[in-house]
Parts: structure tokens; C-alpha cells; sequence
């Protein structure tokens, strides 16, 4: 096992690893200004196959046994059953639905605003935590500053195929040694602007039958608190993970999400949590290939703290 | 004005234009079975600049700008306010929120799925309105058929800069022949597999005060005379910045044809209340009207459709 950062290094890096100013005082994108125009005509020309993977669980509004699912609405308000009965004189008629989620857990795919996390009253770049509000939710860092998408060089890096193992086990935190590993395995290598991936394979777990996974008492595999220099020197846009990113335990004190806590308030690291990525694993075990054209289109939804997404990997 | 097709002949594009069976009786994907890996080659292709372009509107929770918007809900369940102090307490915390609306409507840009459409009590492909349900939702034709996002190339066909006007009239009609007209204008020339979308400026409309948009009444849009050009072209998908039907109603009996036989007949999947502004500013700018065009509605089973967030990439 590699060394381990001792809390006080831990919370160091608060400092250390800071992006605060480094893209101006009233910066709203984080390490998303790592993605040029460069970077995403490199993108487009890893577009060979021209063949789409969704990255994103399906959303089911039936009534979930998970305790962390806060299920999501779909309230019918129009449907195709009884249409006489309506009379509106036409042959014609329309369906219609409110859709309404507590995205923010571990079921959801959704990507994670700069304004989700706090540190000591602050978020990225110095803002007041309490500019995000109940009335008027986040007014600086909402989800809306992403307006123009995310379009970039995505990377997998495949630490289940690396160990050899169906899924990590819950709490079995990723170091950037198993990065480096997989990196070398898969003859990649991450850089400046780059969204990262993390396959622990719990995708695969998740698609077990209930009875035979049983609880892990809130322990997730996902990366070590380790990872956040190794992000910072490479230049990485955003990550994403198969579980919430943060491996739980943390193995920390007073840190109980330090990839969500520093990653976020210290360097505007974006994340999304809670992908599917056992279809791009395969497809990248079939192509040979571990880095593709990504793209994310979150809502442009005024002072939201996230939002669900679909990222789509093309080949 | 070109020669519009009488009610009856409207009519008959349901069984002329139908695309039923036409990729199998169990087909979900309708049109966007036009997208080839090809198609999606060819427009990544497109991506010389890497400029992104988003062609939606904010979704606003606390202003209210249009009387048939049902106002979306933004639920605050966490926020900044009142948190422990730092000094004593945990220094971490976190923010979060309920989000939800009904986003079918003229104000939400969203894509409508194959579900959202019923003539005769029938849906695209012959199935039953019966197959979307109150506990259900949409059994076929749900918005998470397209899973894996729609990437194809995109073209903008700009009615309102062909015409020099800022927007087109209240219930202005667009006909074949000024998509054609477009085409010329603009050098570009729609096919097979591609994504269009029109531009009547109704978006700039949208951006002035109200006493200054002049006749409110209507709205324009695709006249149904195009819909034998679209299945023509092989087009996939359409776009526009009003919601795909002119108002008021054109045919007697037969309200929103270009809905009902594009969604219905067709397979027609269409992005109702786009913001082309940005987009028409960017192809005047690069003179070019052809891009990468990505959306990638989310999974979620049994719903008619959803709001999206369009992307253009140059």
C-alpha cells in the first residue's frame, strides 16, 4: 500500500492545490478553463467508429428500495388511456408529464456545480457559501455557468480490469499509483484538460439482484484524498466516477469527502457522480482505445447546484 | 405566397409520408434511424474551431417571462445559509435541491419523444395511445430510447436573415421555398440523417419588452407544405425557435399538422423552443451553417420528453 497523506498534509492542500484567482477574481468555471478550442478539435478527431456510449444510469420513478434514492417524479398529467372520454372534438391529442428530482446522492448520474460543496463558509474561489440561498438558490457557481456544454478529450482509467476484479470492495480507496498502473496497462496517459473516469466496476455490482449485494453500510469505493495532487498536476477538467467519486470511509477525521471538499472549493474541480460505466469499459476493452470525444450538456437551470446528466462518449 | 396544400391533402401525408414499418414494427428511434456512424464522422469533421454553442434558454425558477410557461420549481433543500460555525463545528457542507417542471409547453427548450403525439389514438408505428399510462408513463417511444444522446450534423436554415427581417410575421408561414431560398443564401444544402433547424428570430422577439414585439397573435413556424420536404431530404430531426407550429391554426380540425403527421406518420423528432441567437450570430460570423449538433436527453424511463441543452460545435 503507498504512503498515506497524514490529515494535517491532507488539509494542506487546501493551500497547495488552490486555483483560487488563478482564472480571475469572478472566475465561474473552475478547471474547466483546462479545455481550449485545441482540446476539443483533438476531440472531434478521436471520432473513428462514430459510435455513441452513454455514461448515465436510466432514471426509474418506481418506488426504489435504496434508502439513498430520493425518487424521482414523474407525475403524468396527460396520457394516450381514455381519450374519448376527454371530447375535445379532434382526432388529436397530446401526452404530458412533470419530471422533478432530488438528484444529489448516490443513484443519480449528475454532474456536480461548483456551488455544491463548502468549506469553512466558503466555496471556489473565495465565494460566500451563504450566496447560495433558499430563495434564490446559487447566485454565483450555479450549474448555469456551463451554459455552452462541456466538450472534451474523455479518458476511462480501469482500476477493476487492473486488479483483476469484478468491483473494488466498498471503501477500497484509488491511489495514483493504480492510475499510473492503469494508464501503463491501457497505454494512455492523462493530460491538461482531460475528463477522467474511474471504473471501480460497482456499475456491475449495482446490476446484481438485491439479495445478493448486500448493504455496505454507506461505504463506496473511489478515489483516495491521494489522488487530488496527481489531478492538479495533470491538468484534469473534471473527473467522474461509478460511485460518488469520494471513497467512503475517507479514512479521515475532520475531512469526510475530501475529493468533494477540495477538489471543488480549492480547485474548481469539477465532478460528475454516480456514471455507468460498464458499457464504456467494454467498449473501450473492444476498440482498443481509452480515450474518446466526451460530451455533457447539463441545463441551463438558474441557481441550480447540479444537474442530472447523459454524458455521451463518441468513438 | 406558395401554394399551400388544402386540409384534405394534409390529411393524406399521413399515409403518404408514413413511416411505419419502414424500420421495423418494433422501431423506437422513428427518423433518427437516418443517423448512420457515417453521418456522425462527417459532422465531427465539422469541428475546426472548437467553439460550443448552446441553442437553449435558461431555465428560470424566480422570473416568470411568457404566460404559458409553468413556472419550473427549484426546491432548496441545503443551502449556505445558516450553516455550523467553522470554528466549532463541521467545516464542511454541502448544497442541494429539488429540481422538477412540466417542461412541454413554448417556453422550455425541450425534445419532444414519439410518445408525446396521439392521431386516431394511435401512436408512430401504429402503436396505441393506451401504451402511455397514468402509472406507467410512456411504455413505448419513452425519451430514454435515446439513451445514447443524438449526434449527427446540424444545419441552420436562418428564414428570418433570408427574409432581412428581424422576426417573421405573427403567423408567418415558412414554405419549402424558403427553406430553398436559405439553402441558396447560405451555401448549404440539407441531408440525409441531418438535424435542422430553423431560425424565424423568435427568440430575439422573446428578448425585447413586450411593448416593443409588436403584434403578438401568432406564431411562426413550419408550414405543413414542408413536411413532404423534410421526409424528402431524409431530415432526422427538426428545431426551431417557436414550438414547430405556426398559430393560429392554419386547417380546420387538423391543429399543429407539422406535430401530428412529422411526430405521428413520420418519426419525426422535434426540439420545440430553441434559442437560436447565439447560433445564427456564430454562422454569420464563420459563414458557415453546418456543425456538430450533440444532445443528450436524459434516461428517464417512461417520460414524453425532456428538457435539453442543445450544442453546436464549430
Amino acid at each position: 500500500m503507498p504512503t498515506l497523506p497524514a490529515e494535517s498534509e491532507v488539509l494542506a492542500y487546501f493551500e497547495q492545490l488552490s486555483n483560487w484567482g488563478r482564472w480571475g477574481d469572478d472566475d465561474q468555471l473552475g478547471t474547466l478553463n483546462l479545455v481550449t478550442r485545441k482540446k476539443r478539435q483533438a476531440a472531434a478527431a478521436l471520432i473513428h467508429e462514430g459510435v455513441s456510449v452513454s455514461c448515465a444510469w436510466d432514471i426509474v420513478s418506481d418506488p426504489q428500495p435504496d434508502p439513498n434514492f430520493r425518487y424521482p417524479q414523474r407525475i403524468m398529467l396527460l396520457t394516450g388511456e381514455n381519450l374519448e372520454a376527454l371530447n375535445w372534438g379532434g382526432d388529436a391529442a397530446f401526452s404530458l408529464d412533470f419530471l422533478g428530482v432530488a438528484y444529489h446522492g448516490f443513484t443519480i448520474t449528475h454532474l456536480d456545480g461548483l456551488c455544491h460543496a463548502f468549506w469553512a463558509g466558503k466555496m471556489y474561489n473565495g465565494y460566500p457559501a451563504a450566496a447560495v440561498t433558499a430563495r434564490e438558490g446559487a447566485t454565483q457557481l450555479g450549474i448555469e455557468a456551463l451554459q455552452g456544454g462541456v466538450v472534451t478529450r474523455g479518458v476511462l482509467l480501469d482500476v477493476a480490469a487492473l486488479k483483476e476484479k469484478d468491483w473494488l470492495e466498498p471503501g477500497e480507496p484509488v491511489y495514483p499509483e493504480d492510475l499510473e498502473a492503469a494508464e501503463e496497462r491501457q497505454s494512455v496517459r492523462v493530460e491538461e484538460g482531460d475528463a477522467l473516469f474511474l471504473r471501480t466496476g460497482w456499475g456491475k455490482r449495482k446490476r446484481l439482484p438485491k439479495s445478493q449485494r448486500p448493504s455496505t453500510d454507506g461505504a463506496y469505493p473511489g478515489w483516495h484524498a491521494a489522488c487530488l495532487p496527481w489531478f492538479h498536476e495533470r491538468g484534469v477538467a473534471m473527473i467522474g466516477a461509478d460511485t460518488g467519486n469520494d471513497a467512503y470511509p475517507s479514512g479521515y477525521q475532520k475531512l469526510h469527502h475530501p475529493i468533494h471538499s477540495i477538489g471543488m472549493v480549492a480547485m474548481g474541480l469539477w465532478h460528475i457522480d454516480n456514471c455507468d460505466l460498464e458499457e464504456l469499459g467494454a467498449t473501450v476493452e473492444r476498440l482498443g482505445r481509452s480515450a474518446f470525444h466526451l460530451s455533457l450538456a447539463p441545463l441551463r437551470w438558474i441557481g441550480a447546484t447540479g444537474c442530472p446528466v447523459n454524458p455521451i462518449a463518441l468513438f | 405566397m406558395p401554394n399551400a396544400p388544402s386540409l384534405d391533402e394534409v390529411l393524406s401525408y399521413f399515409e403518404t409520408l408514413s413511416n411505419w414499418g419502414r424500420w421495423g414494427a418494433d422501431d423506437q428511434l422513428g427518423a433518427i434511424n437516418l443517423i448512420s456512424p457515417a453521418k456522425r464522422r462527417e459532422a465531427a469533421a465539422l469541428v475546426t474551431e472548437g467553439i460550443t454553442v448552446s441553442c437553449a434558454w435558461d431555465i428560470n425558477s424566480v422570473t416568470e417571462h411568457d404566460p404559458s410557461y409553468r413556472r419550473p420549481q427549484r426546491i432548496m433543500l441545503g443551502t449556505g445559509e445558516d450553516l455550523q460555525d467553522p470554528t466549532t463545528g463541521d467545516r464542511w457542507g454541502f448544497a442541494w435541491e429539488f429540481l422538477g417542471l412540466i417542461y412541454h409547453g413554448f417556453a422550455v427548450t425541450h425534445l419532444d419523444s414519439l410518445a408525446h403525439v396521439f392521431w386516431d389514438k394511435k401512436m408512430y408505428n401504429g402503436l396505441s395511445a393506451e401504451r402511455v399510462a397514468s402509472e406507467k408513463g410512456a411504455q413505448d417511444y419513452a425519451i430514454s430510447v435515446l439513451g445514447q444522446g443524438v449526434n449527427s450534423r446540424g444545419v441552420l436554415l436562418d428564414v428570418a436573415a433570408t427574409k432581412g427581417k428581424d422576426w417573421l410575421d405573427a403567423d408567418e408561414a415558412v414554405f419549402p421555398e424558403d427553406l430553398e431560398a436559405a439553402e441558396q443564401r447560405q451555401g448549404v444544402q440539407v441531408s440525409e440523417g441531418d438535424i435542422l433547424l430553423l431560425r424565424t428570430g423568435h427568440a430575439r422577439k422573446r428578448r425585447v419588452p413586450k411593448d416593443q414585439r409588436g403584434d403578438e397573435s401568432g406564431i411562426p413556424s413550419w408550414h405543413a407544405a414542408c413536411l413532404p420536404w423534410l421526409r424528402e431530404r431524409g431530415v432526422a430531426m427538426i428545431g426551431s425557435d417557436t414550438a414547430n407550429d405556426v398559430a393560429p391554426q392554419q386547417y380546420e380540425g387538423m391543429e399543429n399538422p407539422v406535430h401530428l403527421v412529422g411526430v405521428t406518420a413520420m418519426g419525426l423528432w422535434l426540439i420545440d423552443n430553441c434559442d437560436l441567437e447565439a447560433l445564427h450570430e456564430t454562422c454569420e460570423a464563420q459563414q458557415r451553417w453546418a456543425f456538430q449538433l450533440t444532445i443528450a436527453p436524459l434516461r428517464w424511463l417512461g417520460a414524453t420528453g425532456c428538457p435539453v441543452n442543445p450544442i453546436a460545435v464549430f
